[in-house]
């Protein structure tokens, strides 16, 4: 018996051996299988937000519908992107700096709480109240157009250390319901957002060019600020009203129609950082804007808008402005006259 | 051979051993001690017969009667009688006899056989005092003898040799018995105990046989004793306690792996539908990320929807994604089918490429393929609109333009850590999107650069739209609109409407090229591009244009 016995023992030592073998080479099996799926979900979330991913594992089908929610969407663009790229030539090079570009923007974004939605070559697309709804939405994504300001000025100074070409930065911010869904088909997806306000931020941007500002919002925006602005101030118990009002100087730009819409747009710009001769400046140039329009008191306007020019050498807001308004002096506008100037150009 | 039996075979012949050597030596010392005291009972009796006849003698001596016959014959017959006296068993025998052998006196019948007879006068010659066995009447007896010179006996005290022994015999049966009984006893015992000893060890291997047979990792051996059998069950039980959590852990390793390969394979179907699943293989497979970005000549294609905003407005947002998504389903499974990649929906907006991250030979036809069977895929979609707007619904027919450039683009991941897209950006991409643009100024659906144009131009029908002033190069560039093929009136409008731009540029020959464009109007009734350059020639028949013109419109800003 102890001869069987031994014989016994030895095949249980045995398939002990090969068992722990067998764990071992599992182990490591499922550890790489686990690896590869945290892999694949990272690598996926760079594409696609994160709680898209979430719902969609949740619910696959349910993934293909659209809702209606009011976020701020921000758009920012390179001027002469074309230029720069060849400028540049080299593709890794190229690519290398959009991606630190990008990423400085893309910071930005997702510290202000926001979320960038894509990318359009040279463009970045941020929404701001998506996705978990605050109070203080549109201003956050104020300060993150300011900030993307600041960043690509940051951006900039290291590229002109290196001689390297310079991405002037530009963002245009609206406000508004959009549709947010998934939109697309099994073979490509997209989750983002589509509606007029979508565009209109695009087109924002685009006045940033023409009217020679870093920043433009519309009417919406500003509205939206200024309501937070009074809630805030509310919630400081009003003593620090004079502060809060001057959280976030805007000057009314304009009233625009943009191409293909009907609607017309108060334009504003903004300054986080507004000097005393500036904000005075400012105040003025808003109430020349009454004055303008609904007023139509064209002289009253001029007289303001040249404090303004007093005020701030070579601004141009209020030199268009002068201009404009003498030649309704000249040419007075119909009664039909809305107020607004009809943008020609995207 | 088994341990049970070794034991056996070891203890048993000890233990039996021992016992028939305390048995048969407890025997001989009884039957020794026995054969002793009758013996020495025997050497009393006949010492003692032969004090007294000494005595007698004496007695007879001493008074000196010796020579008187009839006191001689009264001593011999005290002395037979006291004989007699001696006698304690009815075997004794006490007997004299004269030296020839003969019987003088005996306390029992005697009567010796032939053979006898001689023995004894032997004995008697040799006036023997040992112990001796004679036999006498036919019985074997064990006797003592001593000579007796006055009465010349020879005086033997005897027993019968059976009686004699029979104490020893007795004896003898008793230490067989009891030998026999202690033996069997003790072998019932060695049985037993080795039984009971090696029944765990059985118990042991048996389970381990079991185990071994069935793969059933459940059992376990009883530990019984704190012996060394207890102490191999307790660690065979520890060793099958190590195999069951070892195949416990293979088992969840095994389905841990597993879920985790379903997880991930799920998770990269739903990848698939967001990313070109060739760029998501590269990401998986190299260390560090997705495709470096390169220099790839490419076929941009954009695709847009005439006035969307005003549709959108119109529609719950339900309806609106639920149409688009429809719409686009048809359209990228166009693309899919030329091997397309869909890179990007901006808004309405479709953003594909053809070459990247696989390049063909074809990339631009393909692309215009793919531009071309879009549009009729498009009236599937609005076929379908109509019907949804019969039944109620808010459903309208959509219009599209779509752009195809093809050239040199940088493609590849572009973005941060947070987010990424596989992307190809370029003049190249701007330009398709200009050109997709200014399908609705040329109420073209469809219109390709003069790139993809040199491609394609061989498989499929082209018509000279416009120069572009700048193109994606800087320098002017054709602009076309494209279909599979054109037949009759179409065709020979074509053709003449082609051959009008050359009059147009570089020709120059704008009144020619207006009458030309007027032909084609009647060939094509409503076209807005022959009415549009009919007009435009009209000008500049009017008002040339400066010397270094490049054929393109004059005013137009880019």
């Amino acid at each position: 018996e102890i001869g069987q016995l031994a014989q016994t023992f030895n095949l249980m030592v045995e398939g002990l051996e090969a068992a722990y073998g067998h764990v071992r080479s599992y182990a490591r099996t499922a550890g790489v299988s686990r690896r590869k799926e945290v892999r694949t979900l990272n690598t996926f979330q760079t594409y696609v937000p994160r709680e898209v991913i979430e719902q969609a594992t949740r619910d696959p089908k349910g993934i293909l519908q659209g809702e209606e929610r009011n976020v701020s969407v921000l758009f920012s663009h390179i001027h002469g992107f074309a230029e720069i790229s060849e400028e540049i030539g080299d593709p890794e090079k190229l690519v290398s700096q959009l991606n630190r570009y990008f990423k400085a923007m893309v910071d930005v974004v997702t510290a202000r709480k926001g979320i960038v939605d894509k990318y359009i070559d040279d463009a970045v697309m941020a929404l701001f109240g998506h996705g978990e709804r605050r109070r203080d939405d549109v201003l956050q994504s104020v300060h993150a157009g300011l900030d993307m300001i600041e960043a690509a000025e940051r951006f900039n100074q290291e590229q002109k250390k290196h001689g390297r070409p310079e991405f002037p930065t530009s963002v245009g911010i609206s406000y508004g319901v959009v549709t947010v869904g998934n939109i697309g088909c099994e073979r490509k997806m997209g989750y983002t957002v589509i509606g007029d306000r979508v565009n209109l931020a695009s087109r924002a941007q685009g006045m940033c060019k023409v009217y020679h500002q870093p920043i433009i919002f519309t009417g919406s925006v500003f509205l939206k600020l200024k309501e937070i602005e009074r809630y805030q101030e509310k919630e400081k118990g009003g003593e620090a009203e004079e502060k809060a009002k001057d959280l976030m100087p805007c000057q009314m730009i304009d009233y625009v129609a943009v191409k293909g819409k009907r609607d017309a747009e108060r334009i504003y710009t903004v300054n986080r950082n507004l000097a005393g001769t500036q904000k005075q400046a400012w105040s003025l140039h808003n109430a020349a804007m009454e004055e303008y329009y609904p007023n139509r008191n064209f002289s009253n306007a001029i007289t303001l808008f040249s404090q303004v020019q007093k005020l701030l050498p070579g601004d141009r807001a209020s030199a268009t402005m002068i201009e404009r308004c003498r030649r309704y002096e000249r040419e007075p506008p119909g009664p039909e006259w809305g107020g607004y100037e009809v943008m020609k150009t995207k | 051979m088994s341990i049970r039996l070794k034991i056996i075979l070891i203890v048993l012949p000890l233990v039996v051993a021992t016992l028939l050597l305390t048995g048969v030596s407890s025997y001989f010392a009884a039957s020794n001690g026995i054969s002793q005291v009758a013996r020495e009972f025997l050497a009393f009796k006949s010492s003692q017969l032969r004090k007294h006849a000494e005595s007698q003698w004496t007695l007879l001596v001493e008074n000196g009667l010796t020579g008187r016959p009839e006191m001689v014959e009264a001593t011999r017959e005290a002395v037979a009688s006291y004989a007699g006296s001696l006698a304690t068993s009815a075997t004794e025998l006490t007997a004299a006899f004269a030296s020839d052998g003969s019987v003088a006196m005996a306390t029992g019948d005697l009567a010796l056989a032939s053979g006898e007879q001689e023995a004894v006068a032997a004995l008697a010659a040799a006036k023997n005092t040992d112990y001796l066995t004679v036999d006498l009447g036919g019985v074997q007896r064990v006797g003592k003898g001593f000579w007796f010179e006055p009465f010349a006996w020879y005086v033997l005290v005897t027993e019968e040799r059976a009686t004699f022994y029979a104490g020893v015999n007795e004896i003898l049966l008793r230490t067989l018995i009891i030998l026999g009984v202690s033996i069997a006893a003790a072998v019932v015992l060695v049985l037993v105990f080795t039984g009971w000893l090696t029944r765990p060890l059985k118990r042991v291997v048996g389970t381990m046989e079991k185990i071994i047979t069935t793969n059933d990792l459940g059992e376990r051996v009883e530990v019984e004793y704190h012996d060394e059998i207890g102490r191999l069950a307790q660690t065979f039980n520890l060793m099958v306690d190590g195999l069951e959590t070892a195949y416990g852990q293979v088992r969840s390793y095994a389905y841990q792996s597993s879920v985790s390969r379903q997880r991930e394979k799920r998770l990269r179907n739903f990848f698939q539908m967001y990313v070109p699943k060739s760029v998501i293989d590269q990401h998986l497979s190299s260390p560090h990320g997705g495709p470096v970005a390169e220099n790839r000549v490419i076929a941009m294609l954009t695709s847009d929807i005439r006035g969307f905003t005003t549709i959108s407005e119109r529609l719950r947002p339900e309806d609106l994604v639920t149409q688009l998504n429809r719409y686009f389903a048809l359209m990228v499974e166009v693309i899919a089918k030329h091997g397309g990649v869909v890179c990007d929906y901006i808004g309405d907006a479709i953003k594909a490429f053809f070459g990247a991250p696989d390049k063909h030979e074809d990339d631009a036809l393909q692309a215009a393929l793919s531009a071309i069977e879009m549009i009729e895929a498009l009236d599937e979609f609005n076929r379908v609109q109509r019907e949804e707007a019969a039944k109620g619904g808010s459903n309208v027919e959509w219009r599209i333009g779509v752009g195809v450039n093809y050239g040199v683009a940088t493609v590849g991941d572009i973005g941060c850590e947070k987010k990424m897209i596989y992307n190809a950006i370029g003049r190249v991409s701007d330009f398709a999107s200009e050109l997709e643009g200014s399908t609705k100024k040329y109420a073209q659906q469809a219109i390709i650069s003069e790139r993809v144009r040199r491609e394609v131009r061989n498989d499929l029908a082209c018509r000279h739209l416009d120069i572009h002033p700048t193109g994606d190069t800087g320098r002017p560039t054709n602009i076309y609109t494209v279909k599979r093929s054109v037949e009759g009136a179409e065709r020979e409008a074509w053709e003449l409407h082609n051959a009008a731009m050359g009059e147009y540029f570089p020709g120059r020959n704008f009144a020619k090229a207006a009458s030309m464009f007027a032909k084609v109007q009647k060939l094509l009734p409503g076209d807005v591009a022959s009415s549009m350059m009919q007009d435009r020639c009209r000008r500049y028949q009017t008002a040339s244009p400066p010397p270094g013109w490049d054929g393109a419109e004059i005013g137009e800003t880019a």
